[in-house]
């Protein structure tokens, strides 16, 4: 399964923990999920938009 | 080029907390990141970036990362100012440095995007706001790659979120002393902290300076991690000043012992290793901090420490030096800097 944009494997962004470009999220989220949770084993609320990050991505959306 | 780096500027910054750093790393939408991009979308990238990052720093440097000699491209990495990436051939990578060395930029690294803010002593809301700031700026000129579940996109997973690494280098000579470092650092692993050596990923601890840092970037708001990464911080200073106490009332003897020690090899002028003069200057430090060198100033060790890495010494010789011919030199230099201490004693 590879990522129509970039063209990077799935078996490649599992292995080395990487993604291929911003697509890589659309096509593989299913997938991400659970390993970019497990990667990140301090985020507890895995799923949930980071404040500041919603409030800086709005603000530059609003300028 | 000869003046200390930014972060070492300062008269009184902290004895234990030598520097703080906040990075935030970023990628366009539009483009594969630089692990899968061709040379020509990573060319494409620079064009894009290149007079947004000259706008932002006014009078700063700005180097194509393919065009400088390897010498200052080492300096700069001595100075923390770029990643070791920029170590090897970085075709389509950009770095961009302000006039002061507090704002470095580097393009096509490991991310499209990585803004890196370095201040002396333990200012982590201050580096983030000032980052925060520029990010926005940069945000309002660029299409950051941006996913409502896994926040801002990076080239690794450790980074989705924030793209944030909020770090202090912390110099723990006392806890070293008692074997208590590595200690403490596993310790901490399980509480979202990192810990690197002093020239970050890769790099072991040297002579008791350690990088501490977030591990995670993801569920939590910049400000929070920063927040974490500070509390520590402060946790691991009282840890390293009750260590220093407990030497200056119980040890004192060893310690000048061991600093004499040190003294008496850099009174030689005999030839140092990088790693063997920082570990004698943590111990001078270390004994500057307690009192016991009165003419020592505790941040000019620093300083020199800095200044005796290989790229500053054949940068301030003006000329490539062999390893051998570094380390006489690094020895004449330590001579000359205690004979020149001790002229004022």
């Amino acid at each position: 399964m590879k990522c129509r944009r970039c063209g990077i494997d799935l078996s490649q962004v599992l292995e080395y923990g990487q993604l291929g470009c911003a697509q890589c999220v659309e096509e593989f989220r299913e997938h991400l999920g659970p390993r970019v949770a497990l990667c990140q084993d301090g985020a507890a609320e895995h799923g949930q938009p980071m404040p500041d990050t919603v409030q800086l991505h709005l603000a530059r959306r609003e300028d | 080029m000869h003046h200390p780096a930014y972060w070492l500027e300062g008269d009184e910054p902290d004895d234990i907390v030598l520097s703080t750093r906040i990075r935030l790393a970023r990628n366009l939408h539009a483009y594969p990141f630089p692990g899968q991009a061709d040379l020509e979308q990573r060319i494409s990238v620079r064009v894009l970036m290149e007079p947004l990052l000259r706008q932002l720093l006014g009078r700063g440097r700005v180097y194509h990362a393919e065009k400088p000699p390897a010498v200052l491209l080492q300096y700069l990495f001595e100075r923390n100012l770029i990643s070791s990436h920029y170590l090897e051939p970085a075709v389509g990578g950009l770095i961009a440095l302000c006039p002061q060395g507090r704002i470095s930029l580097m393009v096509n690294e490991e991310d499209h995007l990585r803004l890196q803010l370095l201040y002396p002593g333990l200012a982590l809301h201050q580096a983030l706001d000032e980052a925060s700031e520029i990010d926005r700026k940069l945000g309002r000129e660029l299409d950051f790659a941006w996913d409502r579940e896994f926040g801002y996109l990076t080239r690794c997973w450790t980074n989705l979120g924030t793209g944030l690494r909020a770090s202090v280098m912390l110099h723990l000579p006392a806890l070293n002393w008692f074997g208590e470092l590595e200690y403490q650092v596993e310790g901490y692993r399980d509480r979202g902290l990192e810990f690197r050596g002093l020239f970050g990923e890769g790099s072991r601890s040297l002579a008791s300076f350690i990088q501490l840092s977030n591990r995670d970037t993801l569920g939590k708001s910049a400000t929070e991690l920063a927040g974490r990464v500070r509390f520590y911080a402060i946790e691991f200073m009282g840890l390293e000043r009750e260590a220093r106490a407990v030497i200056k009332t119980r040890y004192q003897g060893q310690l000048q012992e061991r600093v004499d020690g040190a003294l008496e090899s850099l009174a030689s002028g005999a030839p140092l290793t990088s790693a063997r003069s920082s570990q004698l200057l943590s111990l001078l430090h270390l004994g500057a901090c307690l009192e016991m060198l009165p003419s020592f100033h505790p941040h000019q060790i620093i300083r020199l420490l800095v200044a005796l890495r290989p790229a500053h010494l054949q940068l301030s010789e003006g000329f490539e030096l062999k390893e051998e011919q570094r380390d006489a030199l690094r020895g004449r230099r330590l001579k000359e800097w205690l004979a020149s201490l001790q002229r004022f004693q």
